[in-house]
């Protein structure tokens, strides 16, 4: 424990005390790269990479894609890292071109390439030129990013497979970071449907035919943190503006979205979001009671670090001990394009908390603190690699809460309780009460 | 190598990292970033090694640009006190191995600190394929592992060259005990990269002979002759004439002859077998399956048509003539592709490529690809030895 960094010490992923995985160990962005890219109809991907990476990263989904060539290799051994993988690269490239004649190809790099420091994005340029095709450069070193910068970087990357477009559809939006199936459930859907907003096109969960006309588009909606890069990419490249529409813990903060939305769009506030909100925070509030005063231990949070526990700690809470395995490239973003909140959020949690900071703990490590630390609540710590997506709107809201045991649903009926992934345990002594609270607060 | 439809061939670190992980009794730290350590534990489970004694440091591009290895050191403290291993098997990543980081100098001091052997892996993936690195990790086993002795246990004996990426070696390995049971009642001490633990490879020295299953373990076979006195008999016993031959050079070893009645049963069914029709036959698969399977091919006098290795052949000490390695996927691909009313004898990539006028039978344990043309091998059913000769003969008489 005596190694663990509090967050007050903590400015960037370096300063997080990292302990050797044992079990469990987080995927690459080399592997959540593939992952998005199996999303996107006609991409021909080519991954280059020691043999390692790329013997690993082919026998990914290869049962379910027999002979579907559209992911590739391009191997490098030791004279290509002497003397540089270009001339490599062009000989493998034009064997795909004149076997397989794709339209678009995403070249994505692994940590060796990185290192050697062959220029894979001039190489791309060039082939794009020489074949008249977008190559686009997908980069994946887990050195210097997490796992997650492998869909920020080929969402990325989606913005030069667009075409400049002649006119933006009017109340036509792109909805970036969600899946198409996991959107149609979810009140956004619904919402833009009833105020006559049509979806054009998801991404990264599209085509390369989609991808093409993307640009006609004239708002995109931002759903994830990860994909606020190609949204300021698709404005500087076209013109079209971007709304946020994350994840958030805090209703006012939700609302505050929903409105900036619907303002880009140039539309009234719907009544059904306003109701929305007062039940969200109705969801909230009849937790207030039984969160108050409680310590707590926290994993990778649905929406960003600093909102989440200054949320939980105007709530009453107090953070002890709490996981972020993106910190770095959260705070990259957020600091670029919500600086002075950002700045805020992270001070309101300091004012009342110094919580040790933790990337990946084992199962084993967390039990450790546990009996150090004591905490009353232990809420998703240890869930590592979560794939799904979080739902936009209150909807993500009620569900953290309802997690946590709060009522669910407007009228507030029996509510469904927190599983074992959120297991409760009051210490209810006075004694250890006041231990957690003199090491929590500041 | 050129661009790579199926699947690259893995290198020397991974196969550093498969055969350091059939040691019960030792820890397998990877020194790199944690998403490959992810992929290995995904795969090696896959082929069925226990992977809960794989672990990782991860590493940051601070770590590496300002050298700094305490990552390594914190890990290694870790894995010797929440295991409590014989042996720490450290595997730096490729990228150490490119900035030169001095991960045997650090195992070096840090000996001091842990009660585990630290026992550090060079390769770096750039050694080659994994021909290349069974070659070099066992030989540094064997060499690091292994006390030199000149006492003998008679009747006893050692495997060399058992690959866990390679889906029939168990099924090779348990078919040589067989033998060795019924012709010798022999028993085995060690049985190189099958699953073990690293007390009973420091004994293996003392086994009456070594039995080699593949090229790649050679170089380690020719150590413990030299260090131990130890015979070896080289090559496994593929065919009929084959497990004979092996049968009486393993006898001659050891100062026994086989039991009479396996012999007399070999010859009886090799007897047996006669081809309907006489078709070209090709085999894709590693070296010394290839090499071993074609002899079984000139017993029944089947002609070979392509004899293509899947690695490459820079290990190999004077490989068999007719035996090629393409250099690009797609050489090997057209090799595929053009056979034409053969029997053919192929991985599962291979045997997907080839035309329905072939008779095929895989010779890995995978169902993918697989079809009606195709009757498989599962790992559970062996190449080498009489029941890999009985298997591989009915097939190529065309009776099955």
């Amino acid at each position: 424990m005596e190694s663990l960094k509090r967050l007050s010490h903590i400015h960037s992923m370096a300063d997080i005390t990292s302990e050797p995985y044992k079990y469990v160990c987080p995927h690459c962005p080399l592997y959540m790269s593939k992952r998005v890219l199996q999303k996107i109809d006609g991409a021909y991907t080519v991954f280059l990479g020691v043999p390692e990476c790329t013997f690993y990263i082919s026998n990914i989904g290869r049962a379910s894609e027999p002979g579907d060539f559209r992911f590739f290799s391009i191997v490098t051994d030791w004279q290509d890292v002497t003397f540089g993988a270009q001339k490599k690269i062009k000989a493998a490239f034009r064997e795909l071109m004149e076997d397989y004649h794709p339209t678009a190809v995403f070249l994505v790099t692994s940590c060796i390439l990185e290192i050697t420091g062959d220029d894979i994005d001039s190489i791309a340029e060039n082939l794009s030129t020489e074949y008249g095709i977008p190559v686009s450069v997908v980069h994946t070193e887990h050195f210097k990013m997490s796992g997650k910068s492998g869909i920020q970087n080929v969402c990325t990357a989606c913005a030069d497979l667009m075409r400049e477009v002649s006119a933006h559809e009017e109340m036509s939006v792109n909805i970036l970071g969600q899946d198409r199936a996991d959107f149609s459930e979810q009140e956004l859907s619904g919402i833009l449907g009833k105020a006559g907003v049509s979806v054009r096109g998801f991404i990264p969960d599209t085509s390369i035919e989609e991808l093409q006309n993307a640009a006609a588009a004239s708002l995109n909606i931002v759903t994830d943190l990860y994909s606020v890069p190609l949204a300021e990419k698709m404005e500087e490249l076209f013109g079209i503006p971007y709304a946020l529409f994350l994840p958030h813990i805090d209703p006012d903060i939700m609302l505050r979205d929903y409105e900036d939305l619907f303002g880009k769009l140039g539309l009234l506030l719907p009544d059904e979001v306003l109701k929305r909100a007062k039940s969200a925070k109705r969801t909230v509030q009849s937790l207030a009671e039984m969160l108050e005063g409680r310590t707590y231990f926290a994993g990778q949070p649905f929406t960003m670090l600093y909102e989440f526990h200054a949320f939980l700690i105007r709530l009453g809470m107090v953070p002890l001990l709490i996981q972020t395995q993106e910190f770095g490239e959260e705070q990259a973003i957020l600091s670029r394009i919500l600086p002075e909140e950002n700045a805020a959020m992270r001070c309101a949690v300091l004012e009342k908390a110094d919580p040790y900071v933790v990337m990946d703990p084992e199962e084993s490590t967390i039990e450790e603190y546990r009996k150090l630390l004591h905490p009353d609540m232990v809420i998703g710590l240890g869930a590592r690699n979560k794939h799904e997506q979080t739902p936009c709107g209150f909807g993500g809201i009620d569900t953290f809460f309802s997690s946590l045991g709060a009522p669910t649903g407007d009228e507030h009926g029996p509510g469904k309780r927190g599983g074992e992934r959120y297991p409760h345990k009051r210490h209810e002594t006075h004694e250890s009460r006041g231990t957690h609270e003199r090491r929590g607060r500041r | 190598m050129s661009l790579i439809r199926y699947r690259p061939i893995p290198s020397d670190r991974m196969t550093a990292i498969w055969t350091f992980l059939g040691f019960r009794d030792g820890v397998v730290l990877e020194y790199g970033p944690a998403g490959t350590t992810n992929f290995a534990k995904r795969y090696m489970s896959g082929i069925g090694l226990d992977t809960d004694r794989l672990v990782c440091t991860h590493i940051g591009q601070e770590d590496i640009i300002m050298g700094n290895v305490s990552r390594l050191e914190r890990a290694l403290e870790a894995a010797d006190r929440d295991f409590s291993p014989r042996v720490i098997f450290v595997v730096p990543s490729s990228l150490l191995a490119v900035v030169g980081s001095d991960i045997a100098g650090v195992c070096h001091y840090m000996q001091e600190h842990v009660r585990a052997k630290l026992i550090s892996y060079d390769g770096g993936g750039f050694v080659g394929d994994f021909s290349a690195g069974l070659s070099k990790v066992y030989s540094e086993l064997v060499k690091e592992l292994v006390t030199p002795t000149d006492e003998v246990i008679p009747d006893t004996y050692n495997i060399l060259g058992v690959s866990a990426n390679t889906p029939s070696a168990g099924a090779d390995a348990a078919e040589l005990r067989a033998l060795m049971d019924e012709a010798f009642k022999a028993k085995q001490i060690f049985c190189l990269g099958d699953t073990g633990s690293t007390k009973e490879l420091e004994g293996a020295g003392r086994a009456a002979v070594n039995l080699v299953l593949r090229a790649e373990a050679l170089p380690a076979a020719k150590w413990l002759e030299k260090h131990c006195m130890t015979p070896y008999i080289y090559p496994a016993p593929y065919g009929f004439e084959g497990t004979l031959n092996w049968l009486f050079a393993v006898g001659n070893a050891v100062g026994k002859s086989p039991a009479a009645e396996l012999v007399s049963d070999i010859r009886r069914r090799e007897g047996e077998v006669s081809a309907d029709t006489v078709r070209p036959v090709s085999i894709f698969g590693e070296y010394d399956q290839v090499a071993g399977l074609s002899g079984l091919l000139r017993e029944m006098n089947m002609p070979a048509a392509s004899l293509v290795c899947s690695h490459s052949l820079s290990r190999i000490q004077a490989p068999t003539e007719g035996i090629i390695a393409p250099k690009t996927e797609k050489e090997w691909m057209q090799i595929a592709e053009s056979l034409c009313g053969q029997f053919v004898l192929a991985d599962e990539d291979a045997a997907g490529l080839c035309r329905r006028d072939n008779k095929v039978l895989t010779l890995t344990g995978s169902s993918e690809g697989n079809h009606d043309r195709h009757r498989e091998v599962s790992s559970e059913q062996p190449l080498v030895g009489l029941r890999g000769a009985e298997r591989i003969s009915e097939f190529l008489s065309g009776r099955s």
